[in-house]
């Protein structure tokens, strides 16, 4: 017994055991259903075993794969994006002598806090094209876009994505940029190197690992993102905001409730967030070419 | 001194006394049940809207009376779908009695998810007869409680659409509201004050994606000729050149509509109405109070309502709404059925639409004491009128079989792909009839 308690194990039992429930559980649970036809409402015995049905009717819905292509379009450019915005305010904070440099950076959480179904509660009635914030803003350039309609409407989405997460990887940004060590820059500034040339040469490579877990971070989240699209368009109009998360709840819960069906929607979506998480984990774990 | 007091505590015994003696039939009911079930505790799952907060302002004196506590569960009304689903799955017995939109109607009765309540309404001893079926609106007791010539909701908040028109643009302009007579003058008003003045359009509607869009065209379906299936039988009857043309004909309406209609659910579509940004809207009844409301419309007072026009092939108006039901899994069914009698009976219903519930019964559209508060109801009868004519085909006006959620998601996806341009009309019923096809199918 003594030497089971030393044992690296017994210390790490709790925390796997709580893992395996709900994390491993679970996920076990979702690819047994995705196996199954079965429906919301139904007791659980009337599963009927259908094999891979599922996921062949996935591979074939020409909602999967217009979904799939629009939660990329939607990742990638709410991601890029964010990590433009967020290194810009990161680098402008980071200067020591900033002025109420404590209240701008306490006042990045705000955001934040907002659940994101309120937030995208809130912004659907900024965007309301007759009687909404942002129409009246732009109406002093003489723009009135309608935000609800089915070309704006995903960048609505992203807009909102932005406005929220933005500050989470500043502070990340920041936090990375203020633990930089300050030599290689003295160096530089000796050897008579530019400012673009010590932000391309030094910091980013300096903070590259900080850069890869934001982004990793955001990438993640904004695959599986549900909730401000759910409150902000409902996935709508017609089909400009269906992110994967949405087909998923579609079919599997609203008016639909086909949990099998979604059940293999979401192993897809599970699978592209590994793809995604161990690619950027690999170069995240890979040397970076000069240091 | 001490003499009075005692005379006066005579008389106040002899009073109270008296007044239970003469007890109103609703005491002498809640004693009653109070013996059986008094101390029973009930759990209702119900939707946040007007007729919940009805009944939560009643519940005191329903537990005074009978002893039983009432437990809420009170969410909005895709999640309570969702979850009364996913406890009916589970079986927990956690709920008594539902709140069920007229459109699960089939779902839940197929699945058995609510039990028949015709032997209790035939049995004098479990309902009472201040109760008073036959007072509910017909084209509600049959278009929203029935299913397969079964009861299975008592209804407790119903709704047709009706028109609303603004009185003083309508005179500003000279134009005479009593001259939308059919769908096509109505599109000719809408379009007549689309852009008249700054920011007003002409029409507002629904036209959200989903069942919000599906909500606005079939405003047009029926009076086109159209129809979800050939009547009387499954046969799908999307591809038809009516439906197309009802389909059509709401494209071409919302032409009129203000910015963002894409979107707009009942909410955006009666806020916008009520900023004044309209000078026309077309929904449900159930929502007059809202534009009347003067602290929160811009517009109220000077609104004048209209019943729905008439389309090429006849009238026909919308029908929905809510039942309450029983839950197939309580424990305390009698106790559930209790509560349901005395929150929707006929003796309770001036309270309760009093308290902001939503009115069901004919004794009270045609009080002439509430049509002076409310005078929209001639208007909301005109309109039920309108929709007996489907329940009397036996038509639904939006069909009530299991499989409608999902024939409703596939239309409001298509018609809404049609709304914003990007496909047809003809292409999108063409697509929904086949998805209408697998559904029906099972896969």
């Amino acid at each position: 017994m003594k030497k089971f308690l030393q044992s690296p194990y017994a210390w790490l039992a709790p925390a796997l055991a709580a893992l395996f429930i709900i994390t491993i559980v679970p996920t076990f649970f979702l690819f047994f259903t995705s196996l199954h036809h079965w429906e919301l409402g139904f007791p659980w015995d009337e599963r009927v075993f259908i094999g891979l049905k599922n996921f062949s009717h996935t591979l074939q819905n020409p909602l999967f794969r217009s979904a799939l292509v629009r939660t990329l379009i939607y990742t990638v450019s709410a991601v890029t994006v964010q990590f433009i915005l967020g290194f810009l305010i990161a680098s402008f904070l980071s200067r020591r002598t900033l002025l109420w440099r404590g209240f701008l950076i306490g006042s990045l959480i705000i955001p934040m806090t907002v659940t994101p179904s309120i937030a995208g509660l809130i912004w659907r009635l900024y965007f309301n094209p007759t009687y909404g914030i942002v129409n009246y803003l732009l109406g002093f350039i003489n723009l009135q876009p309608n935000w609800y309609g089915y070309e704006l409407a995903l960048l609505s989405a992203v807009i909102v994505e932005v406005w929220q997460w933005t500050p989470f990887v500043t502070l990340i940004l920041l936090a990375g940029l203020s633990a930089l060590p300050r030599t290689p820059f003295e160096a530089a500034m000796v050897d008579g190197a530019s400012r673009f040339q010590m932000l391309w040469n030094i910091t980013l490579p300096l903070l590259r690992p900080i850069i890869l877990i934001a982004l990793l971070l955001r990438g993640m989240d904004a695959l599986k993102m549900f909730d401000v699209i759910f409150s902000l368009t409902g996935g709508g109009p017609a089909d400009a905001t269906e992110l994967i998360s949405m087909l998923i709840y579609r079919t599997g819960f609203y008016h639909t409730g086909m949990v099998g069906r979604a059940s293999a929607i979401a192993v897809f979506l599970l699978a592209a967030i590994i793809l995604l998480s161990q690619f950027l984990i690999k170069i995240l774990d890979s040397e970076p070419k000069s240091a | 001194m001490r003499k009075n007091l005692a005379t006066w505590f005579v008389l106040l015994v002899v009073f109270t006394l008296s007044a239970a003696v003469a007890a109103n039939p609703l005491q002498e009911w809640g004693a009653g049940i109070k013996e059986e079930f008094g101390g029973t505790e009930i759990t209702v799952a119900m939707a946040t809207h007007p007729s919940t907060d009805g009944f939560r302002s009643m519940v005191q004196e329903f537990e005074d009376l009978t002893g039983i506590t009432v437990r809420w569960d009170v969410m909005e009304e895709i999640y309570l779908h969702d979850k009364i689903l996913t406890e009916h799955a589970a079986r927990t017995g956690r709920y008594d009695v539902l709140m069920m939109d007229v459109v699960w109607m089939g779902e839940f009765a197929n699945r058995r998810v609510v039990v028949p309540l015709d032997d209790y309404l035939a049995d004098p001893q479990k309902t009472p007869a201040w109760f008073n079926y036959d007072d509910i609106v017909p084209a509600y007791s049959q278009g929203l409680g029935v299913y397969d010539k079964k009861v299975y909701g008592i209804p407790s908040a119903g709704e047709s659409a009706f028109i609303a028109y603004r009185k003083d643009l309508f005179e500003k302009y000279g134009y005479d509201p009593a001259s939308i007579k059919t769908y096509d003058d109505l599109l000719e008003a809408a379009q007549f004050f689309h852009n008249k003045e700054e920011n007003l359009a002409g029409i507002s509607m629904r036209g959200r994606r989903g069942h919000h869009i599906v909500y606005g065209w079939f405003q047009s379906l029926y009076p086109f000729g159209g129809a979800v299936f050939h009547p009387g039988t499954f046969d799908i009857a999307v591809e038809t050149p009516e439906t197309i043309a009802s389909l059509q004909y709401f494209v071409d309406l919302m032409k009129f509509a203000p910015p963002g209609i894409e979107n707009f659910s009942h909410e955006e579509a009666t806020t916008t109405f009520m900023q004044g940004h309209a000078a026309i809207w077309f929904d449900a009844t159930a929502l007059a109070p809202w534009i009347e409301d003067q602290t929160k419309s811009k517009v109220a007072g000077s609104i004048g309502y209209l019943a729905p026009p008439t389309g090429p092939k006849g009238s026909a108006a919308a029908i929905a709404g809510w039942n309450l039901a029983v839950s197939a899994s309580s424990t305390k069914a009698d106790a559930a059925w209790a509560f349901i009698n005395f929150m929707t009976s006929e003796l309770k219903a001036e309270e309760y639409v009093k308290n902001g519930g939503v009115v069901t019964r004919a004794s009270i559209l045609r009080d002439p004491q509430f049509i002076e508060e409310y005078h929209y109801y001639p208007q909301v009868l005109e309109s039920l009128d309108l929709a007996a004519v489907l329940v009397d085909q036996d038509i639904d006006w939006r069909p009530r079989i299991p499989e409608w959620p999902r024939i409703g998601e596939a239309l409001g996806l298509n018609a809404s792909l049609a709304l914003t341009g990007q496909v047809t009309p003809e292409v999108a019923m063409e697509r929904s009839a086949k998805e209408i096809e697998n559904i029906m199918a099972g896969y």
